[in-house]
């Protein structure tokens, strides 16, 4: 197994009993993996098992490299500043009774600059944006050094510009870096843009996974959200789109 | 011709000269032996039924300092005992010492209670200052500093444990004549007062209750009951009740005293008893036999000695007026207070 | 905000302040001593001084020590709690390890134990308070800060009971305002012995705390948030929640319980460093140990008699909570 490969087999997980049909997949190093399905099937959870914060009820993780995850929620009790925060992400690299030395230090400006958010280190994470703040958190999962990435739906709460800025992300540390990246999403235009690959978690226990292309179908993403979509491309543009087609009643 | 008795004169004169600095040892009621200079004039109480009782051995003036609480637990009257002692330092409590401001002091012995803490004793001790702790019963060996000891004979405890209290203090004070003159007034007075009553029956014995504030009563092993039985009376509370406790309102209608006695120190519980409704069944309220005791009826815990030379009394005459017909209470109690207070008895107009 | 070198300054400084106050404080006291006199017994060690050598090295200066180390031990106990159960409204008496040192020093004074008796059951049933805490927390099946929190509240609402149990079978001429004052907290008794007695296990459980004073910022983080960095927080937390235990412990065995300090000086430390525990926790040491020889100060001079340490440290400690949660409401909002 290479540096930043994640390989699942027959994985069965689930707080007490499988929530799906035994699972495989293997993301690679430079690949991108969407996880999409419907709310509350068990997507969080399912990054949850990667990470080892729950133990799968069957099956086998292999990973190499470390796993890092950017959780979709994270609440600081205390107002810690920016440069504390992504600090924190060295907890793996810190002996048990030391503090952190240059290196680390090193690591958190690195982190910071390559996501153009290194003038911010000295704010309050608390006073910043919900784009910055997800942002710093990307940069915290970066500097544990992980090879594989996950995150829990990254784009849910940022508006169009972040969002555009958080798929460039994903995309330059894949691509660039040459890292495994897992994010969950319910936007499957999301997937279509940036992923290569997709797992698609169906009801009853059922799921896909593949080339991206040929999972997010139309066929597929019904039987997923109960509801038709269409997909169609536009000029002069690389990937492929889904929308939606919302059954609105109008009351007459 | 006189030569021998001239030669161990000269011999004796010459030993005691030399030793006009030395110390001596004394044994306090803890048990403990304490070493303390030969004469004492300057003395730190922290205890206020020592204070009592310095105060009787005439000893006044050998006070340096006094503990914080004197006013309440012997009540501000005292002052009219010891008018100096309102300006006294205060440098510490029964429980407590603040160690510096009894060092300014710079007293030659400091009495305490039994029940002070040993870190405070020992803090004292190491600070070069003797402490000798008063506890006015003398505890069959092992119990000596226990809280509610488990006495054999209450009586003899407290009898003996009074006099060997007193002749340990006057003999810390060279008080030695007047603490032999207290102890013997005070027995021979009380023999005389408490024959009338002595062989009541216990069937006939008055049923007594002591009300402190706050529904806290003397059960066993205090001297309180004592006090009552040499009066001819019956502590209600000493059969279930041990030591200083709080009761329930339900026990005191259980035991339904015939008598209520109240402390001179807390008269204000005489018109809490008489105007509460839920203490109305009782005998004693129905019967208006609420009374306040006079100040010299200590009727506490340990005993003192105008307790028992006068106290009994007053408490045996006011329950059987009948057999002390010809005892006038103001005039014993005169004769008491210009004994060893030194001061006019002033009737209690409470009473 | 503070580079580092402005922080390594200001906090020697601090150092430097609270030495000066505890050697200031050498000079207050009921004995009257003139400061030449002070200065000379401090420079002139000799075994026969006399009572102003004694009232300076057997008196004043293990008490100010002991207050310095108990006041210390108070705030890096806070600070840590505060950071470990993520809420800065902890004190340290909800790990349940002060109601049980309270009960065992009642039940000591109860019992009539020498002093050095009473320091151990003091000492022992404040630790079996955090190993039955652990119990609870186990019975429930979980081992989060949340039930932690509330085994703690339980633990001290039935030591606290024991407590009110003893005192009310406690006699009330005699044992009881033992009993009170005990509770209450006091220095008076500081003697050299004690200081050792609290010196040693606050110098292990400090010198744990402050190699791990890093690893408190992601304890403060919520569990899956703290796992997810790598931090094995169960086994990390139970070292921090035995090394505070340690350190309450040992206080209350001392000097008995006192309580508002461990609140608020926390608070006070966030205010001059930042909340970084890295900072936090040497600054919060420090100002405890300041905090505490001031109001020890004024325990011993400000009436002839001991005031209890607890009622000074409540009487300031709540107004000045006040305060501070104002300034930092208004900060916020800023």
């Amino acid at each position: 197994m290479k540096n930043g490969e994640l390989r699942v087999q027959q994985l069965l997980y689930g707080h007490d009993s499988p929530l799906f049909e035994a699972m495989d997949f293997h993301c690679q190093r430079g690949e991108i993996w969407a996880v999409l399905g419907r709310n509350g099937l068990g997507k969080s959870t399912l990054l949850d098992t990667l990470t080892g914060f729950l133990k799968p009820l069957g099956g086998s993780i292999e990973q190499q490299g470390g796993v890092g995850i950017v959780a979709q929620h994270s609440h600081l009790p205390f107002p810690y500043l920016v440069s504390d925060v992504v600090l924190m992400g060295r907890a793996q690299h810190v002996r048990l009774f030391s503090q952190p030395g240059r290196k680390d230090k090193q690591a958190v400006i690195d982190a910071l600059e390559q996501l153009n958010i290194a003038h911010l280190a000295a704010c309050t994470f608390s006073s910043l944006s919900g784009g910055q703040q997800q942002l710093v958190m990307i940069a915290r999962a970066l500097v544990t050094a992980s090879q594989t990435l996950l995150l829990d739906e990254p784009c849910a709460a940022l508006d169009l510009a972040n969002q555009q800025v958080v798929l460039q992300l994903i995309s330059d540390l894949a691509h660039r870096q040459q890292r495994g990246i897992i994010f969950t999403t319910h936007d499957p235009v999301h997937a279509l843009q940036v992923a290569t690959h997709t797992l698609l978690l169906l009801p009853e226990g059922k799921w896909l996974a593949g080339a991206t292309d040929s999972i997010v179908t139309e066929e597929n993403m019904q039987q997923a959200y109960g509801l038709a979509l269409r997909k169609f491309r536009v000029e002069n543009y690389a990937t492929p789109f889904i929308a939606p087609l919302f059954m609105i009643n109008q009351v007459p | 011709m006189l030569t021998l008795r001239h030669i161990a004169l000269v011999c004796a004169s010459a030993f005691f000269a030399s030793s006009a600095h030395a110390d001596r040892m004394i044994t306090d009621q803890l048990g403990r032996q304490v070493t303390i200079p030969d004469h004492v004039n300057k003395v730190v109480v922290l205890q206020h039924q020592t204070l009592n009782l310095l105060v009787q051995l005439d000893a006044q003036k050998d006070i340096a300092g006094v503990m914080t609480s004197w006013k309440k637990q012997l009540g501000p009257e005292f002052a009219r005992f010891m008018p100096s002692i309102t300006s006294l330092p205060t440098p510490g409590d029964l429980t407590e010492v603040n160690i510096e401001s009894l060092l300014a002091i710079h007293p030659q012995v400091v009495f305490v209670a039994n029940y002070a803490p040993e870190a405070m004793i020992q803090q004292i001790q190491n600070a070069g200052i003797p402490v000798v702790a008063v506890s006015l019963r003398k505890d069959a060996d092992g119990q000596q500093d226990k809280m509610n000891p488990t006495m054999g004979d209450e009586e003899q405890a407290y009898n003996e444990g009074l006099k060997q209290g007193i002749r340990l203090i006057a003999d810390v004070v060279e008080r030695k004549a007047q603490g032999e003159e207290l102890i013997k007034y005070t027995f021979d007075a009380r023999a005389k007062f408490n024959a009338p009553v002595a062989n009541i029956p216990d069937a006939k014995k008055v049923r007594v209750y002591m009300a402190n504030p706050n529904l806290m009563t003397y059960g066993s092993g205090k001297y309180t009951g004592l006090m009552m039985k040499h009066a001819g009376a019956q502590n209600v509370a000493a059969a279930s009740v041990k030591g200083a406790r709080q009761v329930s309102l339900e026990q005191v209608l259980q035991w339904d005293p015939q008598v209520i006695f109240v402390q001179d120190r807390y008269p204000e519980v005489v018109s809490e008893i008489e105007n509460d409704p839920n203490w109305q069944g009782i005998d004693a309220v129905k019967n208006h036999r609420v009374w306040l005791m006079p100040e010299y009826a200590k009727a506490w815990g340990y005993p003192m000695p105008e307790a028992l030379a006068i106290g009994e009394l007053w408490m045996a005459k006011k329950l059987y007026p009948d057999a002390y017909k010809n005892v006038d209470m103001d005039v014993q109690a005169q004769d008491y207070y210009q004994r060893f207070y030194r001061v006019n008895w002033q009737t209690n107009a409470k009473q | 905000m503070q580079s580092s070198k402005a922080f390594i300054t200001r906090q020697l400084a601090l150092v430097i302040a609270v030495l000066a106050l505890g050697v200031g404080s050498l000079s207050l006291g009921h004995y009257p001593l003139p400061l030449s006199e002070v200065f000379h017994q401090l420079t002139h060690y000799s075994q026969s001084s006399g009572i102003a050598g004694q009232v300076i090295w057997s008196v004043r200066l293990p008490r100010i020590l002991m207050a310095l180390l108990a006041g210390g031990a108070l705030g890096l106990c806070g600070a840590t709690l505060q950071g470990v159960f993520h809420n800065p409204l902890v004190d340290p008496h909800i790990i349940g390890v002060t109601s049980g040192s309270a009960f065992g020093g009642t039940l000591a004074i109860l019992l009539g134990l020498d002093p050095l008796l009473m320091m151990g059951s003091t000492f022992f049933f404040g630790l079996s308070a955090l190993i039955l805490v652990y119990a609870v927390a186990a019975l429930q099946g979980r081992e989060n800060a949340l039930v932690l929190i509330l085994s703690g509240i339980i633990l001290s609402g039935f030591f606290a009971a024991l407590v009110s149990l003893i005192q009310y079978q406690a006699d009330t001429e005699e044992v009881l305002p033992n009993i009170v004052f005990w509770l209450l907290g006091s220095f008076a008794t500081a003697n050299w012995h004690k200081v050792w007695m609290l010196a040693i296990p606050v110098s292990i459980a400090a010198a744990i705390l402050f190699q791990l004073r890093w690893r408190i910022n992601l304890l403060s983080l919520s569990d899956k948030d703290a796992r997810a960095q790598g931090v094995s927080v169960v086994t990390l937390r139970r070292c921090v929640l035995f090394c505070c235990a340690l350190l309450v412990a040992a206080q209350v065995a001392v000097s008995g319980s006192i309580a508002w300090v461990g609140l608020v000086i926390p608070h006070l430390a966030r205010l001059l460093v930042g909340v970084d525990h890295r900072r936090l926790l040497p600054t919060a040491f420090l100002l405890g140990g300041g905090f505490m020889i001031i109001v020890d100060d004024i325990a011993r001079t400000l009436m002839q008699a001991e005031i209890p340490i607890g009622i000074i440290t409540a009487l300031v400690g709540a107004p000045l909570f006040t305060v501070l949660l104002i300034h930092s409401s208004r900060r916020r909002r800023r």
